[in-house]
């Protein structure tokens, strides 16, 4: 037979044992019996000096294409072989679920007040605590709110044993936050301004129903400067409605009536759900009442020794719950003292 | 506050539909809340008027502003007497007590003889039913008609049933006995003032009529009552009887001092025209000159800095003219004006800005931030609070909010030296007292959440506490943990790093009987109690229905705040590497941590840090006996260390500690 014709045998042959190796050691033997140092290729390549010497290069080059062929067909198989054994092996699976330790949560309430207590500490109201438990001069007297007139009807309050009260408002933080100022500036010229808010409990004997609860939460504020105007106190709560409840929000400010402010006002935000056209969550009014404004009443600043020509101030009271029941659609205000885990894991 | 749509158009003759005019009255702080069908053609306004406005308490009154509002005359019900009957002096007289001038200042009666008690016309009858009253009779009826149309509560008493026929204005006797037209009883004192005949109380002064000189359908001869009792008189009376009507509710208020004697000639008149009869000629007024009005003065320059924007004078002079107020002054800055003697809430200058705000409309106030940059400060308290409670829920707590008030049985086991505040009308009966430790309410919380297997909870929050010097209100951080208290400590502590408190906490003995095991144990800062941790104890557990005792924790948030030093100067790492070394020590049950980590700290020199490792017992040390096992950080400040030094070190320790725990031996 003469040489190329042996070449051609033992190709189909070489690859035939390539192609049905099935495991790696298959492989490699067939490597061996073909391919090695002392391999069936090798050896028809010796012969070549058989070759009459005119046929001799084409025949060389033919083994050599023969080889080659045969080298990458094994290289192929090999890559094949080792791919089929890695997918069996163990290996990392970046789809599985993370693990963590589990977070825990902040009240719905806290996250409320921070929220708001946030925007204003950025527009420069430094946040102020005040007692809860409080006296008739806090609570009422400082906030022109006499005895005997019927103003005090709508600020019932809770007595404790020696005629302490608790506080039905956070105003009293105002009262105290700036007697606690005159005492150190006095209520004069030399008077640096002042900018706070007070969040905190405040109590009324209410009976508790889905919307009512005595004991709940506000955020006071409390600008005082020379030349605070109206237009500052619609300015500033416009920025934070906008803050707050989106860019798109408006603001309403109704004529109302609180003892410590002149001219007083409600504020409302348009509805944050229907945009104002009037749906299920502002009872189709388009409008839903955040809380309660106005410019100090010049009473509260004789009441604590600050001179009314020189300052004005703007005051503003929100009642944390609703307008947390508002934003978290939550139906019944008993569910942020219930501490029902289902609902605080929400959060 | 029921409004009739119709009468205020026959006062106005405004033109508005009903929901315009409620959306226009509101726009000037009349909050009219609802909008209805009253029937009778008419529609109804239900307005929630705030305590300043109690001339909104009648339809004359809010004629008023809507004449303001809108440009309009009001058209005041027309009165013409007939006084056809002998001098009223002939057949009655008011004699008022001196003790009584103070709450009484002006007293108009009048004296109509001859009526007719019977139904009233069509008319007067639909119009008191479209603002929710109930038609009585038309004596009773026009009293009612004129309180809502004039603000002026009136009072018709059986002239025939007054002894001697004749009013007195004096104190109540202490324990005197009234019985009211409506059916209530009481007893008064001399604080009360009464209108009574020359034999007993005939009415409790702005509040209610007696039921003894009631008009009922056999009342021939009527005496008219239209008086002016003082705010404070009439909301004393009211609330020590406990009786509140129509006519209490709006002498509390304050009502027009100049309306008594035109609201009895209005109610005069109707009486002739419902109920026939004669009029007797004349009146009785104990003081037309009540109704003094005082001036106010405005200054434009103060309106336009408070509003913060310019009104011009002319504007504002058309709006108090609109509100009836009459100017008798002027600067180039200012006006002065005489208010209606309706308008008893304008006094000062601020009562006018503020009507020069509303009559031009809040919505014209422009939104502008002119004050200046002010920067906030974050105080200690805040950062403290804010950052223990990230903290915590970063390592897995969720917040509670819980109730101030609690069961007065709940708090004495975990602060049992506070003394707690008792509220003395308490809304829920079981929950009497304020909270002295948040400690029960996180228990209470856990039993809410019975079906959680393993719960970690904390709230921040006010204690109160009695003090003799006054009220304490220590804000404290409190912290529930099913996995023990280690872990509860670990919490406080995880809080502490947080917040950069400088120095280890200590521990020592507690003695709060709600925790197990002789009270928990106290953590100090310095020398300062800080927090108190322990085991629920099995009482507490059982009292909120736990199947097991969860670790607790209840700390001083004043003390950490104070403590907390963020910002403190740094301290350069360590030049040279240090060497761990290991003990383990087998020892009597009684032998605590603290204990052996004292011995330690006394026994190693060159300890850079000390670490517990591990609490064993059972399988290979002795019954009554614990092993426990830590670490030493041992380092030279100027060298590395060579093995040898370490070993030293330890043997030296552990032999320290054999000494100092009799039967303790190495493991």
């Amino acid at each position: 037979m003469p040489l190329l014709d042996e070449v051609e045998a033992l190709r189909k042959e070489a690859e035939k044992a390539i192609l049905a190796a099935a495991a790696r050691e298959d492989l490699e033997s067939a490597r061996v019996e073909f391919l090695g140092r002392s391999g069936k290729l090798k050896d028809l390549m010796g012969r070549i000096r058989e070759v009459p010497p005119e046929l001799k290069k084409a025949a060389g080059q033919r083994l050599n294409a023969v080889k080659s062929g045969l080298e990458s067909l094994f290289a192929d198989r090999k890559r094949a072989l080792s791919a089929g054994e890695s997918a069996a092996r163990p290996q990392p699976d970046p789809t599985l679920p993370g693990r963590t330790q589990p977070l825990g949560t902040i009240h719905p309430l806290t996250q409320a007040l921070e929220r708001f207590a946030g925007v204003f500490e950025r527009l420069g109201f430094t946040v102020r605590q005040g007692p809860e438990i409080e006296d008739a001069f806090h609570n009422f007297d400082a906030l022109n709110m006499p005895d005997d007139h019927p103003v005090r009807d709508q600020a019932d309050t809770f007595v404790l044993e020696d005629d302490a009260i608790l506080r039905s408002q956070t105003s009293t933080v105002q009262i105290r936050v700036m007697e606690e100022h005159v005492k150190r500036y006095g209520g004069g010229a030399e008077m640096p301004p002042i900018r706070i808010v007070a969040p905190g409990r405040t109590y009324r004997p209410d009976a508790v129903d889905a919307t009512h609860h005595y004991s709940f939460s506000q955020i006071e504020g409390l600008a005082v400067d020379r030349g605070v105007t109206m237009a500052d106190l619609k300015g500033f709560l416009g920025m934070f409605a906008r803050e707050t409840f989106g860019p798109e929000v408006k603001t309403r400010f109704r004529p109302s009536f609180f003892p410590f402010t002149e001219p007083s006002a409600e504020m409302d935000v348009s509805c944050v759900f229907c945009g104002g056209k009037g749906c299920r969550v502002c009872k189709r009014q388009g409008w839903v009442e955040l809380g309660g404004c106005g410019m100090v009443d010049p009473n509260v600043f004789d009441a604590v020794g600050i001179d009314s020509e020189l300052f004005t101030g703007f005051a503003f009271g929100f009642g944390i719950e609703r307008v947390a029941m508002f934003m978290l659609g939550v139906d019944d205000i008993r569910r942020f003292t219930e501490n029902d885990l289902r609902f605080l894991r929400q959060f | 506050m029921i409004l009739s749509y119709k009468w205020l158009c026959e006062l106005t003759g405004a033109r508005l539909d009903p929901g315009e005019l409620a959306d226009r009255l509101t726009a000037v702080g009349l909050n009219i809340e609802e909008v209805g069908d009253a029937g009778y053609g008419d529609h109804y306004l239900d307005a929630d008027i705030t305590t300043n406005r109690p001339d909104w308490l009648c339809h004359l009154g809010v004629a008023h502003e809507i004449a303001a509002i809108g440009k309009l005359r009001v058209r005041s019900p027309e009165i013409a007497l007939r006084e056809t009957g002998p001098a009223t002096a002939t057949l009655t007289s008011v004699a008022t007590l001196p003790e009584a001038r103070e709450i009484c200042p002006r007293y108009v009666a009048r004296v109509i003889r001859g009526v007719k008690v019977g139904p009233s016309p069509d008319w007067a009858r639909e119009r008191l039913l479209a603002i929710g009253q109930r038609p009585i009779n038309n004596i009773v009826d026009i009293t009612n008609l004129v309180c809502f149309e004039m603000n002026q509560p009136l009072h018709a008493f059986d002239l025939r049933k007054l002894a001697e026929g004749r009013i007195i204005l004096r104190r109540a006797k202490n324990g005197e006995k009234f019985a009211a037209i409506t059916g209530e009883k009481c007893e008064l004192d001399s604080s009360l003032l009464v209108v009574a005949d020359a034999a007993r109380a005939v009415a409790l002064a702005g509040v209610k009529g007696g039921e003894n000189t009631a008009v009922d359908e056999n009342t021939v001869d009527v005496l008219l009552e239209a008086a002016w009792f003082q705010p404070r008189g009439v909301r004393r009376a009211a609330r020590k009887t406990r009786m509140s009507s129509e006519s209490s509710y709006r002498f509390e208020r304050g009502i027009d001092p100049g309306m008594t004697e035109r609201a009895s000639a209005r109610a005069a008149g109707l009486i002739l025209e419902f109920a026939g009869g004669e009029l007797a000629a004349g009146h009785i007024d104990t003081n037309p000159g009540l109704a003094a009005r005082s001036a106010v003065t405005m200054r434009f320059s103060r309106c336009d800095k408070l509003l913060g924007y310019r009104v011009d004078p002319g504007e504002t002079r058309t709006i108090f003219a609109g509100l009836g107020l009459e100017e008798v002054g002027a600067t180039a800055d200012s006006v002065t004006v005489l208010p209606p003697t309706f308008r008893q809430d304008l006094k000062r200058e601020a009562d006018l800005i503020e009507e020069v705000a509303r009559l031009a409309g809040y919505d014209r106030i422009p939104e502008t931030v002119t004050m200046p940059l002010l920067l906030s400060q974050v105080r200690p308290e805040t950062r403290a609070d804010r950052i223990a409670r990230r903290t915590l829920a970063a390592l897995g707590y969720h917040e509670c909010i819980t109730d101030s008030f609690v069961p007065a049985d709940w708090c004495p086991p975990f602060a049992p030296s506070a003394a707690q505040y008792r509220v003395r009308n308490p809304v829920n009966a079981e929950r009497p007292v304020l909270r002295s430790s948040l400690i029960p309410s996180l228990l209470e919380v856990r039993r809410t959440n019975r079906s959680e297997a393993e719960v970690r909870l904390f709230e921040i929050g006010n204690c109160y506490v009695k003090n003799a010097s006054g009220p304490r209100e220590p804000p404290r951080l409190a912290i529930l943990d099913d996995r023990g208290m280690e872990y509860v400590r670990g919490a406080i502590e995880a809080a502490l790093a947080a917040l950069s408190v400088a120095g280890e906490a200590g521990v020592r003995a507690a003695d709060a009987p709600g925790f197990a095991f002789g009270g928990g144990a106290e953590l100090t800062l310095g020398n300062a109690h800080f927090a108190r941790i322990g085991l629920a104890s099995a009482e507490q557990a059982a009292r909120f229905d736990l199947d097991a005792a969860p670790g607790l924790g209840e700390v001083e948030m004043a003390v950490v705040a104070g403590a907390s030093e963020i910002g403190r100067a740094y301290r350069p790492p360590p030049r040279f590497p240090g060497i761990r070394r290991d003990v383990s020590l087998s020892v009597p049950e009684g032998v605590k941590w603290a204990d052996l980590e004292k011995t330690v700290r006394g026994a190693a020199t060159l300890l850079d840090g000390l670490e517990f490792v591990s609490l064993y017992r059972g399988k290979g040390l002795q019954a009554g006996f614990k092993g426990l096992a830590f670490a030493m950080r041992l380092r030279a400040p100027d060298r590395s260390l060579a093995d040898e030094e370490a070993n030293s070190v330890r043997d030296e320790v552990v032999k320290v500690c054999l000494a100092a725990f009799p039967g303790a031996a190495p493991r």
